[in-house]
């Protein structure tokens, strides 16, 4: 029988303490912002960071949090490691699953080759519903020896972090350190700041541009209208745009340009630059539904609702509907991961629209902003989405958390190495052949891709769209004019299981609300009452974890 | 006129025998109309949804898209995305082994329990084996409780994880319980005088007299280990023990509003509407098929155990 590394007591603590599985919307990203250096007399050491290599057909990004773009993959491509990274024993992985369900190890010749490669007899956990499961195998504390973890929505990972289930990275990565594993060492900056937490360093982060989802509309609509199908300079051109769209319908729109309720509230926090989740001035936090551009944006969507530019079915209609009608073809916009939207070709959003619509036309655009300042824009995300954790039982043995590191160093090489094409598009031959000089041709084998899916842990963060290999630098170029229009987050590096374990309750106050005002059962007066429900539903205490521990990294 | 009327309603009343009661009557033919076109409706509106879910997952995008009341278009690719799985086959496998193996260890072992808690007049302790049970009835032990009971009998990651947490309902135990109760006592006990064993009383007598019962519970525990997909998501992650369910499960969640919001870039777009209608389709129809022939025994069984006692 293994000893646990927590006690029984401590399991049941960390059961009681969950919460229903919690995933972040994209409005509320977490990770960033100014990163803690000195608490307590300790200092956060990032791991160095160095920077990528250059190759023909390679776009680094000069904007801080956007992902590398690539055209084509690079004549030499070369090993970024001497020799295996392991040592022939037992390595035991949990992951989830991103995609469709991949054969187990012994069913799966690319994760034989993958084993082959690292030098390890690799037993891969792969968890169906991640939020359920990982729990569980943390409260058993029976946990593997790389396990993700997502520690900004899932308040239980961050208490298995706090109560040492993880090992302490720090001593072998800070500064450096980290300069030892090339690959790790060419992660960038901002993702190690966001992934940090109580000034140490525990993960390899899962790392994303700092920008992912977009605003999203048919242009072809736009146009039709007798709009330009440019950017709208002011809040009145693009709320007459919508009138336009209510009153014309053009093509098979419904006539409802704004199809639900959180369509319209994030599209007018956007105009009117209410913060990212929360605002900090001088160790100050304040919610962005306590500031007075959140309660101008209420005012704009209750406008828009008299006007009829609401879908009648808005209150009961959800993003993944709002998705689908606008896959069909029926709705005017919405927010969309940009990569999704442009896919790998058949794959995107964009292309699924033109199969139904062949003149249809999709683009992302940018709100204009209600003042001088601009908009705000959502779709941010701190810089990571959870990492690959080493189970702390390793921690007093060397050159067991030395050979892991290793391991996770082939895991997230970047592009332009042989690693990189294992891990991510497979065993040549079997999941992608060489076209064209420089072009990978994937497999449209679904079956042989979901061999893949089990190499979730972690990963770099890149734009490279092999069927269409300009469409990368495009991405790019998106991400980095929404890029001049955001706020960070100022809690993205800060921790608050209260927040965590509230966040449910406190977004239900608001959504109540909200839709109250919106369509005109409420009248405006009523928001002030809502802050104060909120604040003493656990606002106020969230806002006190986060106000302690900024201050503490001054 | 008022008289005619008279007339007509005694003239009514006249054909029904004054001790019948008016419900009793055979139903005249507006009576008869106004049934059947309301049952129709009624049929139509159950009907709907599931004719709707086979007609979307034979559709195309553009049949969805057109917003008809039923798409036309008719086509095989969702079936195809999802058998092109490689899990596929195995994960079928799996269910069906864990449905079939899994009944027959549930019905053995809940027909063997609950004859011996019908003998508590010379089995002590049966009383309270009966009001522990009502007890497990009412509550349960929880996720993480139950996730740790599994790990110490080291049954993680294997096919009997999805079967030992469940072995036992203690609703089908009740209600099999309450029909042996029934069985006459005095056929039990001239079996043991003419000399059989209580096994042999068990399985000669018993359990023939108990068919119906028994293939009511057989059904409940053949639709709860086909539809567990709990179990197999907590306990193995291993995927080659993963049950049909479980895998066709990760199609319908990648359409989670949740999990598509979440920032990450490796996630896999979500499949259309016709992929997850036939999802459906697939993980229902097995059921579907065998019900029809259960039925028989499921509406005398489920009456006899529950209401008698």
């Amino acid at each position: 029988m293994s000893t646990s590394f927590i006690s029984r007591r401590t399991a049941f603590g960390i059961a009681g303490g969950l919460s229903a599985a919690v995933a972040l919307s994209a409005c509320s990203g977490s990770g960033g912002g100014k990163a803690p250096t000195k608490i307590d007399g300790l200092t956060y050491v990032r791991p160095a960071s160095l920077p990528l290599d250059e190759f023909e057909g390679v776009h680094l990004s000069k904007t801080p949090g956007i992902a590398p773009a690539y055209e084509k993959w690079p004549a030499a491509a070369k090993a970024s490691q001497q020799g295996a990274p392991g040592t022939g024993g037992p390595l035991k992985t949990l992951g989830p699953t991103w995609g469709t369900t991949p054969p187990a190890v012994d069913n799966n010749p690319w994760a034989q080759k993958v084993e082959q490669e690292l030098n390890v007899k690799w037993t891969a956990g792969i968890g169906a519903d991640y939020d359920q499961v990982a729990p569980a195998v943390l409260a058993s504390g029976d946990l593997p020896d790389l396990m993700f973890i997502e520690y900004t929505s899932n308040a239980a990972m961050l208490q298995a972090l706090q109560q040492g289930a993880f090992a302490d990275l720090s001593p072998y990565l800070a500064g450096d350190k980290a300069k030892e594993y090339p690959n790790i060492a060419k992660l960038p900056a901002y993702a190690w700041d966001a992934s940090a937490r109580f000034r140490k360093t525990w993960i390899v982060p899962n790392t994303l541009s700092r920008i992912h989802q977009a605003d999203v509309w048919r242009t072809d609509w736009v146009k039709a209208v007798g709009h330009d199908g440019a950017d709208p300079k002011n809040v009145e051109e693009f709320t007459q745009l919508l009138t336009d769209i209510k009153n014309k319908k053009p093509g098979k729109s419904d006539g409802y340009p704004i199809t639900t309720l959180d369509r319209g509230i994030q599209i007018a926090r956007e105009m009117f630059r209410a913060p990212t989740n929360w605002r900090e001035e001088g160790g100050k936090f304040t919610h962005m539904i306590e500031t007075d551009e959140f309660k101008q944006a209420l005012q704009w969507a209750a406008n828009c609702w008299k006007a009829g530019l609401f879908n009648p079915d808005a209150i009961t209609l959800n993003w993944s509907k709002e998705r689908e009608m606008f896959t069909a073809g029926r709705a005017f916009m919405t927010l969309h991961k940009i990569v999704g939207l442009f896919g790998s070709g058949k794959d995107g959003v964009a292309s699924k629209i033109q199969e139904v619509e062949p003149t249809a036309a999709v683009n992302t655009f940018i709100v204009p902003g209600a003042t001088a300042q601009g908009p705000n824009l959502v779709g941010t995300s701190s810089g990571f989405w959870g990492g690959a954790a080493i189970n702390a039982k390793h921690q007093k043995d060397e050159n067991k958390m030395k050979e892991l590191l290793r391991i996770l160093d082939y895991w997230v090489a970047p592009f332009g190495t042989k690693e990189f094409l294992l891990m991510r598009f497979g065993v040549e031959g079997r999941q992608f052949t060489f076209g064209a000089p420089g072009q990978i041709v994937t497999t449209t084998s679904q079956a042989l891709l979901d061999e893949m899916n089990l190499n979730t842990i972690t990963a770099p963060a890149y734009f490279y769209f092999p069927a269409d290999p300009q469409k990368g630098r495009e991405v790019q170029q998106i991400m980095e004019k929404r890029a001049e229009h955001y706020l960070p987050d100022p809690t993205w590096n800060l921790s608050s299981a209260v927040f965590m374990q509230k966040m449910g309750p406190l977004q239900n106050i608001v959504d109540d609300a909200i839709r109250g005002i919106i369509t005109g059962k409420n009248p405006l007066s009523d928001w002030d009452e809502t802050i104060k429900r909120w604040k003493s539903a656990g606002g106020d205490a969230s806002r006190a974890d986060f106000e302690k521990e900024f201050a503490s990294a001054k | 006129m008022f008289a005619t009327s008279s007339r007509r309603r005694k003239r009514i009343f006249a054909r029904r025998a004054p001790q019948r009661p008016a419900w009793a009557e055979a139903p005249g033919p507006i009576t008869t109309t106004l049934k059947v076109i309301t049952l129709c409706a009624l049929v139509v509106v159950m009907l709907y949804p599931m004719v709707y879910v086979v007609a979307v997952s034979f559709a195309t995008n553009r049949g969805l898209a057109s917003g008809s009341m039923f798409p036309t278009d008719f086509s095989l690719a969702a079936y195809q995305t999802i058998f092109a799985s490689a899990v596929i086959p195995r994960s079928l496998f799996v269910s069906v082994m864990v449905t079939t193996l899994g009944t027959i260890a549930s019905v053995f072992f809940t027909t063997t329990l609950a004859y011996g808690l019908t003998r508590s007049s010379d089995v002590p302790g049966t009383r309270t084996c009966v009001y522990l049970i009502f007890f497990t009835m009412l509550f349960t032990a929880g996720t993480i409780p139950t996730y740790l009971l599994v790990k110490e009998l080291n049954l993680l990651d294997t096919l009997p994880s999805l079967v030992a947490p469940i072995l036992i309902s203690g609703f089908n135990l009740v209600v099999i319980r309450n029909f042996f109760m029934e069985i006459p006592q005095e056929l039990l006990d001239s079996a043991r005088i003419d000399g059989a064993s209580e096994w042999g009383v068990f399985t000669r007598l018993v359990l023939p007299l108990s068919k119906a019962p028994i293939a009511v519970i057989s059904l409940f525990y053949a639709v709860g280990y086909w539809n567990n997909f709990f179990n197999a998501m907590l306990y193995i992650q291993n995927t080659s023990n993963w049950p049909i369910q479980l895998v066709l499960n990760q199609y319908v969640l990648q359409g989670n509003p949740m999990i598509q919001t979440a920032p990450n870039p490796m996630l896999a777009p979500p499949p259309t509407q016709s992929v997850q209608m036939a999802v459906l389709v697939v993980a229902t129809l097995p059921i579907l098929i065998l019900y029809p022939f259960a039925q028989r025994h499921f509406t005398k069984g489920v009456l006899t155990g529950a209401i008698k006692g």
